[in-house]
């Protein structure tokens, strides 16, 4: 779509002393919680959820806050990067045309890991069960094919995960999906890590479908999680 | 301050250098774009389309800015959120989408007074609120911008229904207040 160049009736010298006498304290902007308190998810960690999914203390206030899960779903509808004549186009006054946030047969989803750190047993099975929530676009959430859905990376899920449909403001509509996946292993790089009483930061990625008009699309999210072997801890 | 926030300032300082470079102006670009649109979407919920177009303008305003060279004192990464914040608004009022906003900038205030155009005083506006605690920012921006009810307020906030209109006349009374301190 293209668009009329900027009006010119702005006075910018004027908006701009408004602007100093007005000026926020040091803290970024950008730093600033933006939900219903100081707790919640500020603009960088939005988009640090979006780029890297999130675990530990974030994860929980997120698996907690509607307004932040909301803030985090109308994140994933609108394009995080310029198409390529943006800033060109901007110099000559004009605008440019919308781009889409991620191509149509592919539906990133985020997830959250409550846990900061899992720990695991050396002995086997080791494994005890993965829960993570997972926040997909609004509109897609009953579209899920949940029975698709799987783990793999750093956990091995083995079997379909049981799902709870979580309305955190009890509006009638599901916020996310919490999925617990109670069986599986951990990856063979994983264990070794923890035999050796390494920590270890590794990738856990969720994979499964979307049934959208007849047609099957991917939804694909990944977490980053540290592990670390339970006999190093101390005993609380 | 974080690091990205500090790479933000950092992009702007560049493009105050040089405002006709392109690969500064991408730089910036790049960096900004993705926590300007966290606060955007966080601004208004019901309808993300809105809020590129929002950037878009926002964006040719940053280049006249920087065009005109850097002025002392002002922060200018919040000051550049506040006039994406104010090009929203104009996006929903191009598409003749009422803004429960208009109703506040009536508030008779010094900078909302004639010497003042509607976009100088929308933004002022904005930078104001930016001052505000973070639940008097939330209820205003939702209940002026979204049009979100006092019950949907309540059970966000998890408080009584009936406290809505008290703790919002208290916001715009704070509001009002930062705006006259100009």
């Amino acid at each position: 779509m293209m668009k009329a160049a900027v009006s010119p009736e702005i006075d910018v010298n004027r908006v701009l002393k408004i602007a100093e006498s007005i000026a926020p304290d040091e803290v970024s902007v950008f730093d600033a919680s933006l939900g219903i308190d100081d707790r919640c998810l500020s603009a960088e960690k939005l988009v640090q959820v979006l780029n890297r999914g999130v675990h530990g203390e974030d994860a929980s206030h997120l698996m907690g806050c509607s307004t932040c899960v909301e803030n985090v779903r109308n994140l994933q509808t609108v394009p995080l990067k310029s198409s390529r004549d943006f800033v060109g186009n901007a110099l000559k006054g004009t605008a440019s045309e919308r781009v889409t946030p991620f191509k149509d047969e592919f539906f990133p989803v985020i997830l959250a890991v409550p846990s900061e750190m899992i720990t695991v047993a050396e002995e086997e099975p080791g494994y005890s069960g993965f829960t993570c929530g997972l926040i997909p676009v609004s509109s897609y959430l009953n579209e899920i094919d949940v029975s698709s859905i799987h783990a793999s990376g750093a956990i091995v899920s083995e079997g379909a995960p049981t799902v709870e449909y979580v309305d955190l403001n009890e509006d009638g509509s599901t916020d996310f999906i919490k999925l617990t996946f109670p069986k599986g292993h951990l990856a063979t790089r994983v264990r070794e890590a923890i035999s050796s009483h390494q920590n270890v930061v590794d990738t856990v990625r969720i994979d499964g479908s979307i049934l959208r008009h007849k047609a099957k699309k991917h939804l694909v999210g990944q977490a980053r999680i540290e592990f670390a072997n339970r006999a190093d801890l101390p005993l609380d | 301050m974080s690091e990205k926030s500090a790479a933000v300032r950092a992009a702007i300082e560049l493009c105050f250098l040089d405002p006709e470079n392109e690969s500064h102006l991408r730089a910036f670009d790049e960096l900004f774009r993705p926590l300007v649109m966290a606060i955007l979407v966080s601004l208004f919920r019901k309808d993300t389309s809105f809020v590129e177009d929002g950037y878009q303008s926002a964006f040719i305003k940053y280049i006249e800015i920087f065009r005109e060279g850097k002025k002392k004192g002002v922060v200018y990464d919040a000051y550049f959120v506040a006039i994406a914040k104010h090009s929203v608004i104009d996006e929903l009022r191009k598409q003749s989408k009422q803004v429960p906003l208009d109703e506040i900038l009536e508030l008779p205030t010094p900078t909302r007074s004639s010497e003042l155009g509607e976009q100088e005083a929308g933004i002022a506006f904005f930078q104001a609120l930016s001052r505000l605690d973070r639940r008097c920012q939330f209820l205003i921006e939702s209940f002026y911008v979204n049009g979100m009810s006092q019950q949907e307020l309540a059970k966000r906030l998890k408080i009584q229904a009936q406290s809505i209109p008290v703790l919002l006349s208290r916001c715009r009374d704070a509001l009002k207040g930062h705006l006259e301190k100009k």
